[in-house]
């Protein structure tokens, strides 16, 4: 129970919970006149460990949960009126607490229990889901073939995926319980104690869902819903190399096999090399953008030989025209990107419990995070090495994509899992991948705007 | 076809200069040194300290201002703030791979275009 509130305080940064209070608080035979006094004075001194709801959380939660019941939303009410609700006679309170206040509630002699709230099972859309019918998936996983392997039950499930961005908003519904560390670094690279998950801007949010959003109402936009990321706060401002490669430490500390990272320096310097060959020895698979600046161009460290470099290609499967490219004169792996993946008009989730489609080798880099966290799934004794190998190998370059821009193609999940695991998914699992494909955002007919 | 060496940007060079434009009058700058890690040894914090130390003291009156900050031994590298003449020393150190401003703006490729729903 303990554990349940503490994961919900951790995705969330409040949660709403029931106490049961101890008899003797209450008083054992409340008439009718006593009721108002006493519900008062429970109610000033159980004040001091509930707090005002977050009104964007209470306002998600209210449109997933209308959304699930297929009728229209109903705004939140009475719960901004009022930090605590005593039942008396029940010797019960409700109200929503984080984890400085539950902490004090549970060292409080006059509490017998605390209890996680029913209601905030609604913020479980994935619980909940099958029964009304799967969200479409979005046409960046419908390319990269990943439904093929959720409906053979790989959705990421147990893997960790290292996320160094711009942090990630834990209260974002299509997030809830896909974040199992966060950590934010100030400006001068120091780790802040007891940060909860956010966002200094959206990137990060939207990233993060891309790996491991869980399906909402707006479509499945997470390659790996069932994965959870270690996610950094490093970027923008202050003395951002300091963050990054604190933030990189913290990340590498974690034990994971894969590490996303949609950031880089503009063209080449060899400063990460020695970084990278460390991430290399520690057994994962650096997953990196090589930069919105077109032809001959790319970033550092996404133009390494030795990392996974990531560029963008539309629902068209045309390369995007932003998407860097480059060639090195050099013997291994003188082309980046090694791949290119979906990076155009890419929906996710953004802070603030809304939607976003993005457009950039940033929005590509988390497809294939995703993507190696449904393989190490299937194969939890791969190496990043393997991981890397059966990503690659599965690659098809449609004839759309010249060469010096797409290199390998595209990633296929179906053919990757074949390489990695010897084995071929079943037929009738793989025909699940015929999923038509939806327009995740309309290229027309809607606001755009130059980020 | 583009070289494996730094870009123009970040030379070494390239890179002090803007340290040197950051810098008030006698104030020192934060940027961050990186070493080829075969020649730092095990302790990278007292090798940086030596490194520091040699590259201060060259430099004379300057050398308290000097300040390590947090030493990364998985890139093998340090922050470091100190005038910019002492990393002009530093860049000449074959030990030392690259500099770079602590402070940088442009370090993640933006979203080139985005549609909220």
């Amino acid at each position: 129970m303990e554990e349940l509130i503490d994961q919900q305080i951790a995705a969330l940064g409040q949660t709403k919970v029931l106490v049961a209070l101890k008899p003797e608080v209450l008083g054992y035979a409340l008439t009718e006149r006593d009721l108002p006094a006493v519900s008062d004075a429970a109610r000033n001194w159980l004040g001091t460990f509930f707090v005002q709801p977050d009104q964007q959380q209470s306002a998600a939660l209210a449109l997933t949960a209308a959304h699930f019941a297929g009728r229209k939303r109903v705004p939140p009410r009475g719960l901004e009126r009022e930090k605590v609700r005593v039942f008396p006679r029940l010797g019960l309170a409700l109200g929503v607490v984080n984890a400085r206040t539950v902490d004090l509630l549970r060292s409080d002699r006059r509490v017998a229990n605390i209890h996680p709230a029913a209601e905030l099972s609604l913020i479980r859309p994935v619980d909940i889901r099958p029964a009304r019918g799967a969200p479409s998936p979005t046409w960046g996983v419908v390319r990269l073939k990943a439904p093929a392997l959720w409906s053979a039950g790989i959705d990421g499930k147990g893997v960790v995926v290292g996320h160094l961005d711009t942090g990630v908003a834990g209260d974002h519904p299509a997030l809830a319980g896909a974040i199992s560390a966060f950590a934010e670094f100030d400006m001068a690279g120091n780790q802040v104690s007891r940060a909860k998950p956010r966002d200094s801007g959206e990137h990060g949010t939207h990233t993060a869902g891309t790996i491991v959003g869980r399906p909402t109402g707006q479509g499945a936009f997470g390659v790996a819903p069932g994965a959870r990321i270690a996610s950094a706060l490093v970027i923008e401002g202050g003395q951002v190399i300091d963050r990054i490669l604190a933030g990189l430490e913290w990340i590498v500390g974690k034990n994971v096999r894969i590490m996303s990272m949609s950031l880089g320096l503009r063209g080449y310097t060899p400063a990460f090399q020695e970084l990278i060959d460390a991430i290399r020895r520690n057994n994962i698979l650096p997953v990196i953008a090589v930069g919105n600046e077109g032809p001959d161009t790319s970033r550092s460290p996404g133009n390494y030989a030795n990392v996974l470099s990531v560029g963008a290609g539309d629902a068209e499967d045309m390369v995007a025209d932003f998407s860097g490219s480059q060639k090195f004169a050099r013997e291994r792996d003188p082309f980046v990107p090694d791949l290119v993946a979906p990076g155009a008009n890419v929906l996710s989730c953004v802070p603030g419990g809304g939607y976003a489609a993005m457009d950039g080798t940033s929005m590509a880099t988390p497809h294939i995070a995703g993507l190696a966290a449904l393989l190490l799934q299937a194969r939890p004794s791969a190496s990043a090495t393997d991981l890397e190998a059966a990503i690659l190998g599965s690659c098809i370059r449609p004839a759309s994509m010249p060469d010096y821009r797409a290199n390998r193609g595209v990633p296929d999940a179906v053919e990757a899992f074949r390489i990695l695991t010897g084995e071929a998914l079943a037929e009738p699992v793989a025909k699940a991948r015929t999923t038509a494909p939806r327009r995740s955002a309309s290229r027309t007919a809607r606001r755009r705007e130059v980020a | 076809m583009a070289n494996v060496t730094p870009s123009e940007n970040w030379e070494m060079d390239t890179v002090i200069d803007e340290l040197r434009a950051r810098a008030k009058r006698g104030e020192a700058v934060a940027a961050q040194v990186f070493l080829h890690g075969t020649q730092a040894g095990d302790d990278l914090g007292e090798f940086a300290q030596k490194l520091v130390g040699a590259a201060s003291a060259v430099h004379g009156g300057k050398a308290r201002k000097a300040s390590i900050g947090r030493v990364s031994n998985l890139a093998k590298s340090f922050s470091l703030r100190a005038d910019p003449e002492v990393f002009v020393r530093l860049a000449k150190e074959p030990s030392v791979k690259a500099i770079l401003p602590s402070q940088i703006d442009d370090v993640y490729p933006k979203p080139v275009k985005m549609v909220r729903e």
